[in-house]
């Protein structure tokens, strides 16, 4: 028998880094309406930023998440005013194409800028033993600031004047910008947050791909943070972090499985599995796990 | 409407090809992204969707054709006929059932889930290792014992480009007839206000759900003819490459989006666009396509044909659909 | 039978009940005013009958037939048309192409059909002229008329009018209120057309009039009768109706 423990302790630890990447996403498609199919090339640059930041200074990811936060707001601001404003009036088919193409575009500077190969970095503070199973701590830590950012997230939405403006927002952008609300600022502000965590993701996801850094790492984590969101609700932000946890127990422990099933490759296998559960959520539940 | 120019653009390339067989692999690329981007148009462009996953359904005629020539040696000559088929049934299969889960709803939903077909069949593939896995399928000893040495030769060099070609020119076809009768204007209804279109009648889900499954069908062929037949292998990590959205959208986008010629005349124009830029600027060769797309979504969204139709007289618009 | 009943309807937005309990019902060759102020429900309701919302509860009945669950391009198939209150048009469509739709789709029409009944729409709103402009290009009030033609070359057994004439000059409300009172009557259908309470012509002009309030229908009758009802009078800030 398989000791499941180990891998079910990394789900938990790995779902929480997910859970973050997802946030970003399904927090501008609540606010903006549009699902950024850019993702997972902004969780590439949080992946180099936290890179350089260790291997230039030695700042580690815990360090850097400040900059990937920082570097990625302004890359969201960027980003609205570059693309999502000038298309809204042209609609949704050319906002997503032009955020396809941009993520592509993404990609191809970074290789052409920091090259095509892998590259990676241990950051090695030891490890805790939880009743002997052994828990790298930089992964705990990061698990813990991971969770520490999306419940700030909620502080933000739920205790401040900007929370109430894109509340109102969600809720009716012509009422909110007839009670004077600057509907306009609050996308744009929304889009720099979001693409912020997406980054931040990016920077903690290093902790868990040592040497898996690399220009065309996003995609999969494009895919994997849309079945995230659907599972989460699309718009829920907790809703994210949580089925994040979830869907890191599905792949941390599916890997297993799959392997003591004698599959060529379980890691391809719990990812498969994880589009499977996409169209049982489409199918059955488009409104995701949380809603009444 | 006169689609005279397109179907003379592509038959004059046929017979390009066909009289002269050393051009076969020029006008092969050339007409691969015409086609692609007609595929492209006619889900994307009709309907105002976005189908993320087109390389999946490319994969899936490739290996649909793959497939047949690998593990039915016995079927001979006919593994031609019956493998461009099952590869076209997996196509339209796939697209009916991913269509029928996601275009009933949000288009966002939509473009999720064809994002993930690519990754998630591709994943399918390698990690339980169906059809070859991660080593692919090579099928050029198959293809000399069951087609003969000459004619699997010319199968995988003209062959393939005529393939091409009839594909393109029945994809001009299909966007003509889609776009003269019912659905073409259930389609436009659908595209400019679905909520209205419904409130008029129309099953949105029935009709993008036709266009989707066509485009998809016509994908495949190109799958079929670009990889088995014409490279006689099929690895997944080139038949899942997701750059052929890009493509399909570059070509689209820069002919016109929703319209029958544009695809014809991007198609014409992305190629040499690309070896230019490709040969003077060889490092940055990938950014064309990206940048491409953006340019012309950003500053040109109707492309060069939709700008074209608004600007000359309704007599002239009649010759380019 | 009649055409269409509106059964105790209940439809909440949130914690908001924007229907609270509406029953309704119409008959062919009927033109009923629902009069109502500003967020009474009124569009909520039209919503509900032709399917664009489900109601919480409640039931929608068309010819007799519970269509409460149908989708809104069945209903549409049935007979229900529906011109909106902010005018959608297809933009990129010529004008005459917007009307062939409703014919097609809406009124199940061949394409030859379609394109006949669509002109002949067009001329009886009387846009003909503008057939073969691009809709986008429209004014807003030509914009109205081409929801109305729109609606009618869907032949409609139900026509649902959602305001269709608010921002019209007095002449141009007479106009319209007469053109549909003309295709209630020669073709038999019933019409169902919300107003704001201002809109004398149109309500006189109404062979009954449904008055709505929070959600609620708190009148019912002829016009005269539904508007100088003691709730309805108390409602408008206490002044008489005229
Ligand atoms: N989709 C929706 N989501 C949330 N609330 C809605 C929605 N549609 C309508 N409402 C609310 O329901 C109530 C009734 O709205 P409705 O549009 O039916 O009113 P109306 O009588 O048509 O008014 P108006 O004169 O503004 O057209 C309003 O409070 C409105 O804000
Ligand atoms: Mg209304």
């Amino acid at each position: 028998m398989i000791d499941l423990i180990p891998y079910f302790l990394n789900g938990l630890i790995v779902g929480s880094i997910y859970g973050l990447i997802t946030i970003g996403l399904s927090f501008i498609f609540g606010i903006l309406k549009v699902i950024n199919v850019a993702h997972g090339s902004f969780v590439m640059l949080g992946a180099y930023i936290a890179y350089f930041f260790f291997v230039l200074w030695a700042y580690p990811p815990l360090v850097s998440i400040f900059a990937g936060l920082a570097i990625g707001a302004l890359a969201g601001f960027a980003l609205y005013h570059a693309v999502i404003r000038p298309l809204r009036k042209a609609g949704e088919m050319h906002i997503l194409v032009a955020l396809f193409a941009l993520g592509s575009l993404m990609a191809e500077l970074a290789r052409i800028a920091w090259g095509p190969n892998v590259v990676g970095f241990t950051w090695n503070i030891g490890s805790i033993s939880v009743s002997g199973y052994v828990v790298q701590l930089s992964q705990l830590l990061g698990a813990i600031a991971a969770l520490i950012i999306a419940l700030a997230l909620q502080l933000i939405l739920y205790r401040t004047s900007f929370g109430r403006a894109v509340r109102a927002v969600v809720q009716d952008p012509v009422g909110a910008q007839i009670v004077g609300i600057n509907v306009e600022r609050v996308f744009a502000i929304s889009t720099a947050m979001g693409i912020a965590l997406t980054t931040a993701g990016g920077v903690l996801l290093t902790l868990f791909i040592p040497v898996g850094i690399n220009p065309y790492m996003g995609d999969p984590y494009t895919l994997m943070a849309f079945v995230i969101a659907v599972m989460g609700g699309l718009e829920s932000t907790m809703g994210a972090y949580v089925a994040g946890l979830i869907f890191g127990e599905i792949l941390s422990l599916g890997y297993p499985l799959f392997r003591a099933l004698g599959f060529a490759a379980p890691y391809q296998m719990s990812l498969f599995v994880g589009f499977v559960i996409l169209v049982l959520f489409l199918l059955f539940r488009p409104s995701g796990l949380f809603r009444i | 409407m006169k689609p005279h120019v397109p179907i003379a653009i592509y038959l004059s390339l046929v017979a390009l090809s066909l009289a002269k067989p050393e051009l076969s692999q020029t006008v092969a690329t050339v007409a691969f992204y015409m086609a692609l981007g007609q595929a492209v148009n006619i889900f994307v462009g009709l309907t105002g969707y976005v189908n993320f996953g087109y390389a999946a359904f490319i994969a899936m005629g490739a290996y649909g054709l793959g497939v047949v020539i690998a593990y039915f040696p016995q079927l001979g000559t006919w593994t031609l006929p019956v493998g461009l088929l099952l590869g076209v049934a997996l196509a339209g299969g796939l697209a009916l059932a991913v269509g029928a889960v996601a275009l009933r709803l949000r288009s966002a939903y939509f473009a999720i889930a064809t994002i993930g077909i690519n990754e998630a069949l591709k994943d399918l593939i390698v990690g339980a290792g169906i059809w070859g896995g991660s080593s692919g399928l090579v099928l050029g000893y198959n293809m000399f014992q069951e087609y003969g040495r000459d004619f699997a030769l010319f199968l995988s060099t003209t062959g393939s480009t005529v393939l091409i070609l009839a594909t393109g020119l029945m994809a001009v076809a299909a966007t003509y007839l889609l776009q003269s009768r019912e659905i073409g204007y259930a389609l436009a209804a659908i595209r400019q206000d679905e909520d209205a279109a419904k409130v008029m009648g129309i099953n949105p889900a029935k009709y993008k759900l036709i266009a989707f499954v066509l485009s998809s069908a016509f994908s495949a062929l190109l799958g079929s003819a670009a990889f088995p037949l014409a490279a006689t292998q099929v690895f997944p990590d080139t038949v899942f490459k997701v750059d052929y959205i890009l493509d399909g959208l570059a070509v689209m986008f820069l002919g016109g989006a929703g319209t029958v010629t544009g695809a014809v005349i991007g198609g014409l124009l992305y190629v040499p666009i690309r070896l230019l830029l490709g040969q003077f600027l060889p490092a940055y060769q990938a950014l064309v396509t990206p940048l491409l797309v953006l340019a012309v979504v950003l500053a040109a969204p109707r492309g060069i044909i939709g700008e074209l139709r608004a600007r000359v007289s309704p007599k002239i618009r009649e010759w380019i659909p | 039978m009649k055409l269409l009943k509106v059964e105790n309807v209940v439809k909440k937005f949130g914690g908001l009940a924007a229907l609270q309990g509406v029953s309704l019902e119409i008959d062919k060759g009927e033109f009923v005013a629902i009069v109502g102020p500003n967020g009474s429900g009124k569009t909520t309701l039209l919503n509900v009958i032709n399917g664009v919302y489900k109601p919480d509860s409640g039931r929608v009945l068309f010819e007799g037939r519970d269509i409460t669950k149908l989708p809104a391009y069945a209903r549409a198939k049935m007979g229900i048309s529906r011109a909106f209150q902010v005018p959608r048009p297809f933009p990129d469509m010529t004008v005459l192409d917007n009307v062939v739709v409703g014919a097609l789709f809406n009124g199940g029409l061949d394409l030859q059909r379609a394109k006949e009944v669509a002109r002949e729409a067009l001329e009886y709103v009387g846009l003909g002229r503008k057939a073969d402009e691009l809709a986008g290009r429209l004014t807003f009030n030509e914009l109205r008329l081409l929801e109305l033609a729109r609606a009618l070359a869907g032949r409609p057994k139900l026509l649902l009018l959602d305001e269709v004439m608010a921002g019209l000059n007095p002449g141009e409300i007479d106009n319209m209120t007469k053109l549909i009172r003309r295709v209630v009557e020669e073709k038999d259908i019933a019409a169902l057309s919300l107003v704001e309470h201002r809109m004398k012509a149109v309500v006189q002009l109404a062979h009954r009039v449904v008055v709505m309030h929070q959600g609620k229908v708190i009148a019912e009758g002829p016009p005269d009768v539904a508007l100088n009802d003691p709730m309805v009078v108390e409602i408008y800030l206490g002044k008489p109706w005229r």
